[in-house]
Order: C-alpha cells, then structure tokens, then sequence
C-alpha cells in the first residue's frame, strides 16, 4: 500500500507493484513448462506483427519472415528478461529492432541490385500510388527513411513513439531509459527529421501543402 | 518553414492519443504544429502508421503457423541452451522412448549374433528393427535444414478459415496449417472448426484502436450509452492492450458519470493504476478512485485516495478540490 509522507511524495519503494498480465507465462515458459513458450508466443503475436507491419511496411513481403525471426529472437532473448518491463513491451522492442535491422539488410540489398540497374529503392514504391495513398505512403517512408539513418538508441525510441504509437512513459518501460532520457532522444530525432524537410525543398513543398 | 520551437510538447501528443485533450491543450497542440513541421509530420503519421498495425484477415492462423515454426528454429538453433523440457515443448520429440528404441535395437542386435541360426526365421524383422529404429532417433526438429524461414517449412496452406470470434479468445487454428516440426497437441484437445462449406462470410472484428477511436468518438459527441458499449466490447476483446487498458479509466469515468456502480469504477481505475502507475491517465484514474470511494462512502479509503492524488500529482487541477475535500473529511 502507499504511504504517504511529509513532503508530500510518496515513498519510491513503496509505489504499488506493476502487474503484467504475461508476467506468469513468461516465467513458466522460462521454466520450460510444456506448452507455456507457445502460448506466450501466440499471446504476444498480435502486438508483435503490428509491430513488424509498421516498421517493415504492411505491404512488405517481408513481414512474415521477419515476424518468425522476431519470435525467434524473443524465445532466445527471454532467459535474459529481468521483468523491468512488461512482456508485451519487450517483445515490442524485439520487433522493432528485428524488423529494422531486416528494412536495412533489405535497402542494402536493393540499393545493390539498384546500381546495377539504374533505379532508386523505394520501399513503399509510393510514386506508383494514388492520390492520399501516395502521401500517406510518402509520409510513412520519411520516416522510415530516417529510423535507418538515425543512432540505434534514438531510433528505437522513435519507432516506438511513432510507428508504435508508445506513449513517453511507455518507451521509457520498454527501453529502460529514463523519461528524461526518452525526451532528449524523441527531440533529437525531431531535429533530424526537421533538418531532413528543410533540405528537401520538394518534400517541405509538399508536406507545407499537406499538413 | 519557420521552425523557432525547440520544446515539442511529447506530454501533449500523449492526451491527444488517449483521447483526453482538452479543448485549451488542442489549441496548443494545433498552435505548435502549425510552427513546427517536425511536429506536424509526426502528428499525422502517427495515424498513418496505426492503420498499418490493424489486425488482418488469417492473422491468428498466420501467427499459429509462425509459433510453431519458430518454436522449431530456436530448438534447432539453440539445442544446447533449452532445458530438455522446453526442447520437448518445441520440438514435440520423446527422448527416451527413443533412447529405448535404440537400446532395443543393440540388444536386437546382439541377440541376433548369439543366436542366429534360431533367429534366423526372424531375421526380417531384426533388419526392419534396425534400419527403421536409427531413423526414429532423429528429432524432426533436428534435421530441418536451414532455409529461407517463414514459408520455407511450410505445408501448401490449407483454407484458412476467418472465425467472427473476438481475437483475445484465440480462434481455432487447428484447420490452417501443418507443419513437420508442429509438437502435439499440449492444451486439452479443442472443437473443430465448422467444416468449410458450412462457414458464413468472414467478419473482420474491429481492430483496438478501432474500437477505441468509436467508443472516444461518441463520448465526445455525446452518446455515453454507446461509448460505454464500445469500451466494454474492447476490453471484451482486447483484454491487456494499449487502448484497453487506456480505456479502463475512461470506462469509469464513465460509470461515475452517469450514476453507475461506483465498486465497478474503482476496480476499473485500480486496475489501470496497477499496470500503469506512471500512466498518461494516472492522474484521472486516482482522481476517479477518490470520486468513487466518495460514493461508496468509505471515508478512511477516501481520505488515502485523495492524499494519493496530492502525492502523485502535487500540481494537479484537482489538487484544491482534494485539499478541500480532506479538510470536510477531517
């Protein structure tokens, strides 16, 4: 229970425990209890190929493998998992790293087969959309675009804020980071992003008209 | 572009997506996108990307499909680290019936060199023993090469059936896929899905966040019967998730409002402050359990949630309603 002292704050160590709702299966599944991994796994699929959708791009063939070597990367990372964050967060950040790692082998590998023949990668192919599609898919790439070329830790933290919708308090659980931290690395990201629109004067042209 | 504001207002984007911004904070909010392109773009991809994360029809099938298959690569990949337990749970392999077999085997084997002339009238069976045991041995698991994942391993899919059931009640994977490395059966064995020729239409449920932006979208314009409907079915179906839990708070907002089951709220707005203490609604959700212990009349419980709600948020604009109502309470 909380208790409340003098000054008016309450006492850290005495803040109400947070419950998980995974939190049971996890540990059964680190204990090797018969089918605990596997629920756990369909437990987090969801979220988890939400997450590897947004970053790959939901047309993206992509998804599938990159989601089975998510959960691949969850099964293998879950004995280091020190409950500092729900189970749905780790996993989030799993995916997040996983399918971003998988967006950059797979821009390398277009860029490569693009010299050869002349073109320029495009990940979402936007300019063959039309209409709002185009700009939703235009915007989505910016974005994209700038998670590859941002410091890991800022792009982890941008692509849950942004491609995952994470709220400030919510990346900061799911990175370990303090909030302050998350603040200073989402601002960061923000410039970058800024600096990007304002040295495309086509793409500050049309975002100006857009948003 | 004019870009002056450094300050992006995180705490503000955090309401707005909770549902909870008030009309003086859009302003705000409204203002500094207008200055500030980062802001904006961000504003409106973030829309952009939650459609991108919206369930899809097979989804649950493909995520069936996917567990069993990394459940086999990770007990291929990391055999030496997995407790025999797990890598029984991935691999669905019976080490020592195996291990029996091949011991059966070598006796077989030994027993046909002593005595050969007598087991002569056997000897097929011995050969069949021995050439088929070893293959036994190996776990399916085990012998699955490593190829481009995913699909790789994959049976041709079978017809994926779309269950109209709600997705956090799992529908039934068992008709969608086999693979060679699926384990058996470990749950106790489920229904069958109708045959397919009998199945309706597929009806895909709504996504959370679909359900979520209905259910804030009514109480905004005024319909509490049906954002109350709206948020029960999403923590129906979505139990656990980002909008539900979000929707906890709301929910008994809700309920307090309309002169609803204070004991219902309370446990809503608790629920909320134990998974997210931190949360962007931590600040409603103890206002909203004061509110409700008023109710119930719990003057003790009461006074704590007030003296929470000061605690937790000193500057609250609630926070001289709580010190007026702990003075009436003392």
């Amino acid at each position: 229970m909380l208790k409340v002292v003098d000054g008016g704050k309450p006492e850290a160590q005495e803040q109400p425990p947070r419950i998980d709702p995974l939190a049971d299966l996890a540990l059964r599944a680190r204990q090797g209890e018969e089918g605990a991994m596997r629920d756990l796994l369909r437990a987090i699929g969801q979220p988890l190929l939400a997450a590897v959708r947004a970053i790959a791009g939901r047309g993206s063939p992509d998804v599938e493998d990159i989601a089975q070597e998510t959960m691949v990367a969850f099964v293998q990372a879950l004995p280091a998992f020190r409950g500092e964050c729900s189970v749905m967060h780790y996993a989030s950040r799993i995916a997040v790293r996983t399918a971003m790692a998988a967006r950059r082998r797979r821009l390398a590998r277009e860029t490569r087969a693009d010299a050869l023949e002349g073109d320029a990668p495009a990940s979402e192919r936007y300019a063959a959309s039309p209409g709002e599609e185009a700009w939703v898919a235009r915007r989505r790439d910016l974005l994209r675009s700038l998670l590859d070329e941002l410091p890991p830790v800022q792009a982890d933290t941008f692509a849950l804020r942004i491609a995952l919708g994470y709220s400030m308090q919510e990346v900061a659980d799911a990175t370990g980071a303090p909030i302050n931290t998350v603040r200073s690395r989402v601002r960061l990201a923000k410039e970058a992003l800024r600096r990007r629109i304002e040295e495309d004067p086509t793409l500050a042209e049309l975002l100006g008209g857009e948003i | 572009m004019s870009h002056p504001v450094d300050v992006h207002p995180e705490d503000l984007f955090d309401r707005e997506q909770a549902g909870t911004l008030t009309a003086d904070e859009r302003r705000r909010l409204n203002s500094h996108t207008f200055q500030c392109a980062a802001c904006a773009l961000v504003r409106t991809a973030v829309r952009d990307f939650a459609a991108q994360r919206n369930p899809a029809p097979g989804d649950d099938a493909l995520i069936a499909r996917l567990s069993g298959e990394a459940l086999g690569r990770a007990a291929t990949i990391a055999s030496g680290t997995i407790s025999p337990a797990l890598r029984t749970t991935y691999t669905g392999t019976q080490p020592r019936r195996r291990r029996s077999w091949a011991v059966g085997a070598i006796v077989l084997f030994a027993a046909t060199g002593a005595t050969a002339s007598f087991w002569s009238v056997r000897g097929a069976i011995v050969q069949r023993l021995l050439t088929t045991a070893p293959a036994e041995t190996v776990a399916p698991a085990a012998v699955e090469p490593k190829v481009p994942i995913a699909r790789a391993k994959t049976a041709p899919p079978a017809p994926v059936v779309e269950q109209p059931a709600p997705v956090a009640e799992e529908a039934e994977p068992t008709p969608v896929v086999v693979t060679p490395i699926a384990p058996p059966p470990i749950a106790a064995p489920r229904a069958r899905a109708p045959e397919l020729v009998n199945v309706p239409p597929p009806v895909l449920a709504p996504a959370a966040d679909e359900l979520f932006a209905a259910a804030n979208e009514a109480r905004r314009r005024g319909d509490p019967q049906k954002s109350f409907e709206l948020y029960t079915e999403l923590s129906r179906r979505y139990p656990g998730t980002r909008e539900e839990t979000t929707s906890r708070v709301l929910l008994g907002r809700l309920l307090l409002d309309r002169g609803g089951d204070p004991t219902q709220a309370l446990g809503l707005f608790t629920r909320y402050l134990d998974e997210s203490p931190g949360g962007t609604l931590a600040e409603e959700a103890r206002l909203g359990r004061a509110l409700a212990l008023t109710r119930l009349g719990s003057a003790k419980e009461e006074r704590q949630a007030w003296q929470q709600l000061l605690a937790f948020h000193p500057n609250s604009i609630h926070a001289e309603r709580a010190r007026k109502r702990l003075d009436e309470l003392h």
